[in-house]
């Protein structure tokens, strides 16, 4: 039941809501729409850096703000019909134009000149004043109203791929099923039964179909992670998917030499309530964060692989910096200063500390997590504290409305950079959900975003992040870990962070 | 009977009826929304798309629309969270494969239950008693995310004799069917063996016996038909079960079926979808009691149609 070379069949996890490259939010519709689209920059198999995609080159002016794309020439799109500069001019402003409600537009909004009004009044007026402009066939020019560092890195992700408009205009929601869609990827969409199936080939009008070795691939949404295992184990998926075993086994199946563990780009992180007494206290949140042994935690309870850590942004590729944290190496040593920290706030060895919810969604590993550090906030602080788990949708909206003591969280990164991470606890950010503001964080972060040479940048990054720390409104506890069986005779499936196939690089032995 | 059909149809659409509106403000009762997700969409965002699926209306005007487009257009309306598909298909889609996978196990259930309790009613107290009806308490004992799991385990882990999940062919049905289906086979047989122990006892079967009948004919023209009785009115909300009743099995045998539809519409708030899965199991055990109803009137000249 083994499937051909030439085709790969592989775990998705879930179906996705949507494959519109405007309107997706989840990795599931991300990790097929990056198949069968492409936006002017593309990604290399480590999906950290960025190579030219539609585009051949480009150009930045010396203040930072215009990048000038030049398209490759002849660009097609699925049907054959030529593809060009134009089609990107509509692409960026249909994602920008408030009717779309794409989650992901505030990215070219809040950058691109005359975004941020035609975002908020979508006028024929202001839709003509946003600085994204086809100069000809082959060439888009886009002006920002401030320098954004990792702007190719955005240009990079879905929200930026290109859609016909004709398709786009002619079946509205239908657009994207596979009898209407058109697209301009590496692949093309050939099949999508929902909960059952997504079937996509190779496209013969991308421009570099002759690189590409596979002609088919098959995603499947198993949402069970056994029985993607028990189907690899038949031979009948090539790769069982994004954490594609289930958690708890991962430690038992690392032996495996079709099973692989690597770095994944998400945080797994407490966050706390400072509007609530005693969290308002900073040396009660610095006491809490330092009393938790996080080498344990990877290592006795979770036990799939995860870094333990004690900074909220994960490593990146060719990325150094220091970040000043609290916690020092040695464990005795950060619970002496935890304990001095507590009975400074008014607590000695927790006398007197009030009663305290942690707050998690239901699930088998947070809540081994909550236990073990509800022990250890019991054992060196003599805090009590009260575990707390809510369906989901339940858990978001009391996150949402403050109403939590202390969190569960995690943080995954939408591109390779801080910023997708420090952005969300500014002050003003939908996802910060702690109560905390910072006005040093914010202007670092802002300050941050203006410098375009890379190391002081990194550097100031690294500043917002130490304050960030050091006011603990977070304890980030581990990095999370991507992990899957892989088959041996799979080829070019390099480990990313964010463990997308790219199946453009992909081929198998004998195919 | 046509008075009674008619009178138990409307009786099922005003409980049908019923059924939607409770549902339909419950699931609004419901803490968090379609739309509420680990990211936040920005507000302006967030009130676009809450005026496309009319979520801005006051409630009872949202519930007013929902009635009117269901009731004039047939139109379970769009899913919030599979924003370009239409809930009529998902549903539409999802529901035939529940139904094979439901067909199959009735026929298993059926089968294994009806021969395991006659064999037992017959064989009273002896090994042929005992031995199906320890097996059939078992049955009714083992969860069916243990069973699905356990036949997974061996009939395609240890031994490669099926498909581990998936219906592309036709051997993918054998392990969800015979999972659901032996949970109620079990009480199946234990229904049969009892109600046909019952009518084995009473005075006309001991007449028949004394007018010196054939076993078989006793069995098959005078008791069976008194006996399947329980079976009968079982067999209603059970054959909705079976239908629809394989949201764990679905979800370990990976197919596209309604109950993982619904599970999943329930969790993550996809108002229309919920509600349009709600919809169809409602009609659904509406349809099956009504057909326990006319069945047991033929198989009971005790009952009338009234």
């Amino acid at each position: 039941m083994q499937s051909p070379p030439d085709e790969f069949v592989f775990n998705n996890s879930a179906e996705p809501e949507t494959l519109d490259p405007h309107r997706l939010s989840g990795s599931y519709d991300s990790n097929i729409t990056n198949q069968i689209f492409e936006g002017l920059m593309s990604r290399g198999a480590d999906w950290a850096t960025v190579v030219p995609g539609q585009a051949e080159t480009y150009s930045v002016s010396a203040d930072g703000k215009t990048y000038t794309f030049r398209l490759r020439p002849q660009l097609k799109w699925s049907d054959g019909s030529p593809l060009t500069a134009k089609d990107f001019e509509y692409s960026f402003l249909r994602l920008m134009d408030p009717a779309t409600a794409s989650t992901y537009a505030y990215w070219f909004t809040d950058s691109v000149e005359g975004g941020q009004a035609f975002a908020k009044n979508p006028t024929t007026e202001n839709r003509a004043n946003v600085k994204v402009r086809a100069i000809d066939d082959r060439t888009l020019s886009i002006t920002l109203s401030k320098p954004v560092p990792y702007f190719l890195q955005l240009v990079a992700e879905t929200p930026a791929f290109p859609v016909k408009r004709e398709v786009v205009e002619k079946f509205k929601d239908a657009w994207i099923r596979p009898e209407n869609i058109v697209s301009n990827g590496p692949f093309r969409l050939a099949e999508w039964k929902v909960n059952d199936r997504i079937v996509m080939e190779k496209n013969p009008h991308y421009f570099a179909a002759q690189k590409v070795k596979l002609n088919r691939a098959v995603a499947l949404p198993i949402s069970d992670k056994q029985t993607a295992v028990n189907l690899f184990r038949q031979g009948r998926l090539d790769w069982s998917g994004p954490q594609g075993a289930p958690g708890s086994l991962v430690a038992a199946y690392r032996s495996d030499p079709q099973f692989r563990v690597h770095p994944a780009f998400i945080t797994y992180f407490y966050r706390l309530n400072v509007t609530r007494p005693p969290l308002n206290d900073v040396r009660v949140r610095q006491a809490l964060t330092l009393a938790i042994n996080r080498q344990e935690l990877v290592e006795r309870v979770t036990r799939g692989g995860e870094l333990a850590t004690s900074v909220y942004v994960p490593p990146k590729v060719g990325d150094s910096k220091s970040v000043e944290t609290l916690v020092g190496i040695d464990h005795k040593q950060n619970v002496a200063r935890a304990k001095q920290l507590l009975a400074e706030a008014g607590f000695p060895n927790g006398k007197g500390f009030p009663a305290m919810e942690l707050l998690y969604n239901s699930d088998e590993t947070h809540k081994r997590v909550a236990l073990a550090i509800q022990q250890m906030w019991k054992k060196e602080l003599g805090v009590d504290i009260r575990l707390f788990n809510q369906e989901w949708k339940v858990y978001l909206q009391k996150q949402q409305m403050l109403d939590f003591s202390v969190s569960r969280a995690g943080w995954a990164g939408d591109y390779p950079d801080a910023a997708t991470f420090l952005e969300i606890f500014l002050s003003d950010s939908g996802n910060n959900q702690t109560g905390w503001k910072n006005a040093e964080y914010d202007r670092l972060f802002a300050a941050a975003n203006k410098q375009m040479n890379v190391k002081a940048r990194n550097e100031m990054m690294a500043q917002a992040e130490s304050i960030l720390l050091r006011e603990a409104p977070i304890i980030p506890l581990f990095f999370y870990t991507n992990f899957g069986f892989l088959r041996p005779e799979v080829l070019g499936f390099e480990p990313n962070l964010i463990d997308r196939p790219f199946l453009r690089y992909i081929s198998k032995q004998g195919g | 009977m046509i008075g009674f059909v008619l009178k138990r149809i409307l009786g099922a659409v005003v409980t049908l009826f019923v059924i939607i509106t409770l549902s339909f403000f419950m699931m609004r009762l419901a803490p968090g929304g379609p739309f509420s997700k680990d990211r936040n969409f920005p507000p302006e965002v967030l009130e676009n798309i809450k005026k496309k699926y009319d979520l801005d209306k006051p409630l009872l005007v949202q519930y007013g629309l929902y009635i009117k487009r269901i009731v004039v257009d047939f139109d379970l309306g769009p899913s919030t969270r599979y924003s370009d598909r239409s809930v009529n298909e998902l549903v539409g889609d999802g529901f035939m494969y529940s139904l094979k996978v439901g067909l199959g196990a009735l026929i298993v259930a059926l089968m294994l239950g009806l021969i395991s309790g006659l064999l037992a009613a017959l064989n009273h107290n002896k090994f042929l008693d005992y031995f199906p009806m320890s097996l059939s308490m078992v049955g009714i004992s083992i969860p069916d995310f243990v069973l699905a799991n356990l036949l997974v385990l061996i009939l395609t882990q240890m031994f490669f004799l099926l498909p581990a999940a998936g219906v592309d062919s036709l051997a993918g049905y054998v392990i969800p069917c015979f999972t659901l289906g032996l949970i109620y086979a079990s009480s199946i047989a234990r229904l049969t063996r009892g109600g046909m122990l019952e009518i084995l006892s009473q005075d006309f079967v001991r007449t028949a016996k004394a007018k010196g009948l054939s076993g078989s004919t006793i069995l098959w023209k005078h008791s069976l038909k008194g006996g399947l009785l329980p079976v009968v009115s079982y067999l209603g909300p059970a054959t909705a079960g079976m239908f629809t009743g394989g949201l764990v099995v679905e979800k370990i045998c990976f197919i596209p079926g309604l109950g993982k539809l619904f599970i999943e519409s329930a969790i993550n708030r996809d108002y229309t979808l919920s509600m349009g899965c709600v919809i169809v199991y409602a009609v659904l055990i509406l349809i099956f009691n009504l057909i326990v109803d006319l069945v047991y009137g033929l198989l009971d000249p005790r009952v009338a149609y009234e």
